[in-house]
């Protein structure tokens, strides 16, 4: 299994091999560092890293290679078998405090900010053991279901830097996933189908409902557009209307 | 053909130019009144629906004074002059509601988004 820094990061690998219980070794090479990481059965057993003896030091500097680099995994037995006692979710909780002072670039790997994220499930018999600081899990919970990542980012814009770190920690360590749906460019639609009227119409429709719309549900998405269905309708008749109901549907999938 | 039979003919024209306009007005009317409910502004669609109906009643005015008045040039002159005020006013007030929403129109063509 081989993969390029820039399709996923190192630490989203890390984490779903140790989620398939996976046994091998991990390999990263960047111009930085290049180094090694062992798995059993999902658990990390050895890191090695060029220049640090520290093992968690070694895992930091493998998993902040997010830029230009490459990795791949062999599967393999012949790996250490004694766990080292190491949450994965932790480590890359623990790494992302660390991307800021390496000024590592993580914008590819931050989702469009109009994905609505919400907090993960554990799957069955799954132990988490994660150290949160307080502006992490701040922005863990302001995910509900329902936020958008424009908007979450918006309530901790003072440090946006720092946010946008934890984020990417949050989400490499599978504690944030997308939602069933994204928000979708519903102006933007209406605009390219309809022209002006169609975004005057939507931001009309917006305003109506009171709807903010880097937060809204699905239950006020439902209500959006059957009331911009309707108003469509009124001006454009419900055929065109329906064709770009129908459009903007397909765009939250 | 008779003065008479001529003067009939051209006052049920005038009804039935009437008639078209008020009808041409309400389905003007109904259009407004869609985009005053969409967008939520006024597009002052009663009056469109409402003011052609002067010239409904300068329509029937004018049959009022040829077919009951005709020999009393007082009354005739008066009903005459109330005929052309109502029409008057009702064009006036249908240009004012056409305005209003050639407005809206205009706006809605020329908008880009909220900022």
């Amino acid at each position: 299994m081989k993969g390029t820094v820039n399709s996923i990061s190192v630490s989203g690998m890390l984490r779903l091999l140790c989620n398939y219980k996976k046994t091998g070794i991990l390999n990263v090479d960047n111009e930085k560092v290049k180094g090694l990481i062992h798995l059993h059965n999902g658990e990390i057993t050895h890191v090695e890293a060029s220049g640090s003896n520290d093992i968690k030091q070694a895992l930091n500097r493998l998993l902040l290679v997010v830029e230009e680099g490459s990795f791949y995994f062999e599967d393999r037995n012949d790996v250490k078998t004694q766990p080292l006692g190491l949450s994965v979710e932790n480590i890359i909780m623990e790494s992302s405090r660390f991307i800021e002072s390496v000024n590592a670039d993580i914008f590819e790997y931050l989702l469009p900010g109009r994905e609505v994220l919400k907090i993960s499930t554990l799957p069955q018999n799954k132990m988490l053991s994660v150290n949160f600081l307080d502006h992490e899990w701040n922005l863990l919970v302001s995910f509900d279901g329902n936020n958008n990542i424009d908007y979450v980012l918006g309530l901790f814009k003072d440090n946006l830097r720092k946010s946008q770190s934890a984020l990417y920690g949050l989400i490499a360590a599978g504690l944030l996933k997308r939602a069933r749906f994204k928000t979708p460019e519903i102006g933007k639609i209406a605009a390219e189908n309809l022209g002006s009227i169609g975004l005057a119409i939507v931001d009309s429709e917006f305003k109506k409902h009171s709807i903010d719309r880097n937060r809204m549900g699905m239950k006020e998405m439902i209500m959006l557009l059957n009331s911009l269905e309707n108003s469509f309708s009124e001006i454009v008749g419900k055929t065109k209307s329906r064709q770009v109901i129908e459009k903007i549907w397909e765009s939250s999938r | 053909m008779t003065e008479e039979l001529l003067q009939a003919y051209s006052l049920v024209t005038a009804v039935a130019g009437g008639l078209f306009f008020w009808i041409g007005f309400i389905i003007f009317g109904i259009t407004a009144r869609r985009y005053s409910v969409v967008f939520n502004k006024a597009t002052y669609y009663g009056l469109m629906m409402s003011a052609p109906s002067g010239i409904l009643i300068y329509s029937l005015l004018l049959i009022f004074r040829s077919a009951v008045f005709t020999k009393n040039p007082d009354i005739n002159f008066w009903i005459q002059v109330f005929a052309y005020v109502f029409l008057l006013l009702s064009s006036f007030l249908c240009l004012i509601s056409v305005l209003k929403l050639n407005k809206l129109i205009d706006e809605l063509k020329k908008y880009r988004g909220t900022k």
